[in-house]
């Protein structure tokens, strides 16, 4: 009981203002004059080529002059673009379906459980590489189904499963709870009970979850980038970065291991305000 | 518990049937990737595209297309693939191996690790060393292999030279240190997450179980400490951390696509991704529908074993 909890806050402080500084950097990038001097989109305009980290190219610059930190910069925005809208459209319907199947159980919970489980046989990347392989360049309900967009929906499939499988069981504790039970008896219809009982006894592990479905997202679409089929060039990713940079590790460095650092500690602080919270509310079942 | 695995049996084959004709469907109805155009080549007259579908059964029912399809892939008779040029069925044999190779390596290092430091955490719970151990796996489980991947070759392949960073096809019988040093960095890159989750989840598991009053006796007996913790409070977690394994094969999967793409291995993830860079789409259904039977058969294998070992799951239903 003692040192985790002197050396907690200051680890979650500092996850929470990392996860502030990408999202500040992926917003206002335009007006931040350390990104923008070197880059629009790419990076571009330095006239250094292959330099290591220093004062002015904070990360270094790669083989054609492009600023490393500018890179970086313009990926948070493509990476945090994708996931985060993906993760906020996942946890809504998963939430519609998991505390669906969790309260009404039966049949409604035979098929959603059954879907989860056809859903759960794809692992991620290879639902991604599914749909960006078979769906590309369709139109769909007046929607041209390009990469960016393939990669979201796709991000959307990957965690929907992960995310039903623990908001239902999460439900199904809170659904045995005495005053659900008390709601039934005085004849409370059931959306009174979803919505006025259970969402808000539930909106602490849906938080959580949105935390922790995000470390997981930013994987997935890592890996997807790393083998080249996210969002094509010259749209930096995080994960293209790595990949790019791998061939040339033992003399430039950082092309890769800068990327790899920001992705490192974006997911970290992701898993450790997800951890965080769920321990100060007090939630087992809260790791996607 | 014949019941119940017959039950667990039916629910893999639904799913398996599932994942089977929603891509097969998928695969069919792409419209730029039309069979038929392929097979008569650019240029082809409609009347010759007919005979082509006709000859093919393309111009079957999608059911009746869909039961060839099953009944080929029973009898391992899947024709040849133009792009590699050989047989279909052997390409994916022999993929399929090298990659179950490689996963088996990574959980064995992943277990091998994690038992020794999830128990040392718990039996310390909430000391300095537990305060290590989990923070430790926290930051593991926020490296994925595109992280460690490129980061462990940088280190032990080329600034320490110690260990090759590329994959050198040999086989472990005729050449047992070669082969274990080409498998080293790919199965180290690819426990390194499941480690974090293993000792995460034996941690909480082993602390449950330290409260039990089976414990309590064991320890009034007089008991050996280490003894209490080996035999008593960890053989009942052991049960649950085998099922985490099972299920964590889908992870596993994902994370070998990335793993032979980095490290150039052979396996079913670099064939997934050859058959999505090389268009053949029929073959990477194949694939898709292969890595989706790994992962089932492996869940399946997790709720039979954790059935054999706790027989209340038995009569309640899988563990969720």
């Amino acid at each position: 009981m003692t040192g985790r909890h002197r050396l907690r806050p200051i680890v979650t402080i500092g996850a929470v203002v990392w996860l502030a500084m990408v999202a500040f950097h992926a917003i206002a990038y335009t007006a931040l004059p350390w990104v923008h001097p070197y880059a629009e989109r790419t990076g571009q305009g330095a006239s250094n080529f292959r330099r290591p980290p220093s004062w002015a190219h904070w990360f270094g610059t790669d083989k054609t002059g492009r600023d490393v930190f500018s890179r970086c910069v313009y990926g948070a925005r493509m990476t945090l673009l994708l996931t985060v809208a993906a993760i906020a459209v996942a946890i809504v319907i998963a939430a519609a379906l998991g505390i669906g199947a969790g309260y009404f159980r039966g049949r409604v919970d035979g098929a959603v459980s059954g879907g989860t489980d056809v859903m759960l046989a794809f692992p991620p990347i290879i639902l991604l590489l599914f749909l960006t392989a078979y769906f590309e360049g369709r139109h769909v309900a007046g929607i041209d189904l390009t990469r960016k967009w393939l990669v979201v929906i796709g991000l959307i499939a990957v965690a929907i499963p992960q995310l039903v499988r623990v908001i239902r069981a999460n439900t199904l504790s809170e659904a045995g709870n005495d005053y659900v039970m008390a709601a039934k008896a005085i004849g409370s219809p059931h959306h009174r009970i979803i919505g006025r009982q259970l969402l808000p006894n539930l909106m602490p592990a849906l938080i959580t979850f949105t935390f922790t479905g995000l470390s997981l997202l930013i994987v997935a679409e890592s890996g997807l980038a790393f083998v080249g089929q996210s969002v094509p060039p010259p749209e930096p990713t995080w994960g293209r970065m790595i990949a790019d940079g791998r061939t040339d590790l033992n003399t430039l460095w950082w092309l890769s291991m800068m990327p790899a650092a920001v992705l490192f500690l974006t997911v970290l602080s992701c898993n450790l305000v997800g951890d965080w919270l769920s321990q100060r509310w007090e939630r087992p079942e809260t790791r996607v | 518990m014949g019941r119940y695995v017959m039950r667990r049996l039916v629910r893999l084959c639904l799913v398996l049937f599932a994942v089977s004709v929603i891509t097969f469907v998928v695969a069919r109805e792409v419209p730029d990737q039309r069979v038929d155009l392929t097979i008569a080549g650019p240029g082809a007259t409609e009347s010759q595209l007919a005979e082509v579908r006709h000859q093919w059964g393309l111009d079957r029912p999608l059911p009746a297309q869909y039961g060839t399809w099953l009944h080929n892939v029973f009898t391992g008779d899947l024709g040849r693939s133009s792009a590699f040029n050989t047989s279909v069925s052997s390409l994916i044999r022999h993929r399929l191996a090298v990659s179950v190779e490689l996963m088996i390596a990574a959980q064995v290092l992943a277990l091998m690790v994690a038992i020794p430091l999830g128990l040392w955490a718990a039996a310390r719970a909430h000391s300095a060393t537990d305060t290590a151990i989990t923070g430790g796996s926290l930051a593991l489980l926020s490296l994925p292999p595109v992280i460690c991947g490129p980061l462990l070759v940088w280190i032990f392949a080329l600034e320490l030279h110690w260990l090759p960073s590329i994959y050198s096809e040999v086989h472990w019988v005729s050449d047992p240190w070669q082969s274990a040093r080409s498998l080293a960095l790919p199965a180290v890159t690819l426990a390194i997450a499941l480690v974090a989750v293993y000792v995460r989840l034996l941690r909480s598991d082993m602390i449950r179980n330290l409260q039990r009053d089976f414990i309590v006796t064991a320890q009034a007996k007089g008991l050996p400490r280490r003894t209490v913790l080996t035999r008593h409070a960890l053989r009942p977690s052991l049960a649950s951390l085998l099922t985490a394994a099972a299920l964590n094969v889908g992870v596993l999967v994902g994370g070998a696509v990335i793993v032979e793409y980095l490290f150039s291995i052979p396996g079913m993830g670099s064939l997934t991704l050859e058959a999505v860079s090389r268009r053949d789409l029929q073959l990477l259904q194949l694939c898709i529908v292969t890595l989706a039977a790994v992962v089932v058969v492996a869940n399946l294998l997790a709720d039979v074993l954790h059935a054999a070992i706790d027989p209340r799951v038995r009569t309640e239903g899988p563990a969720r």
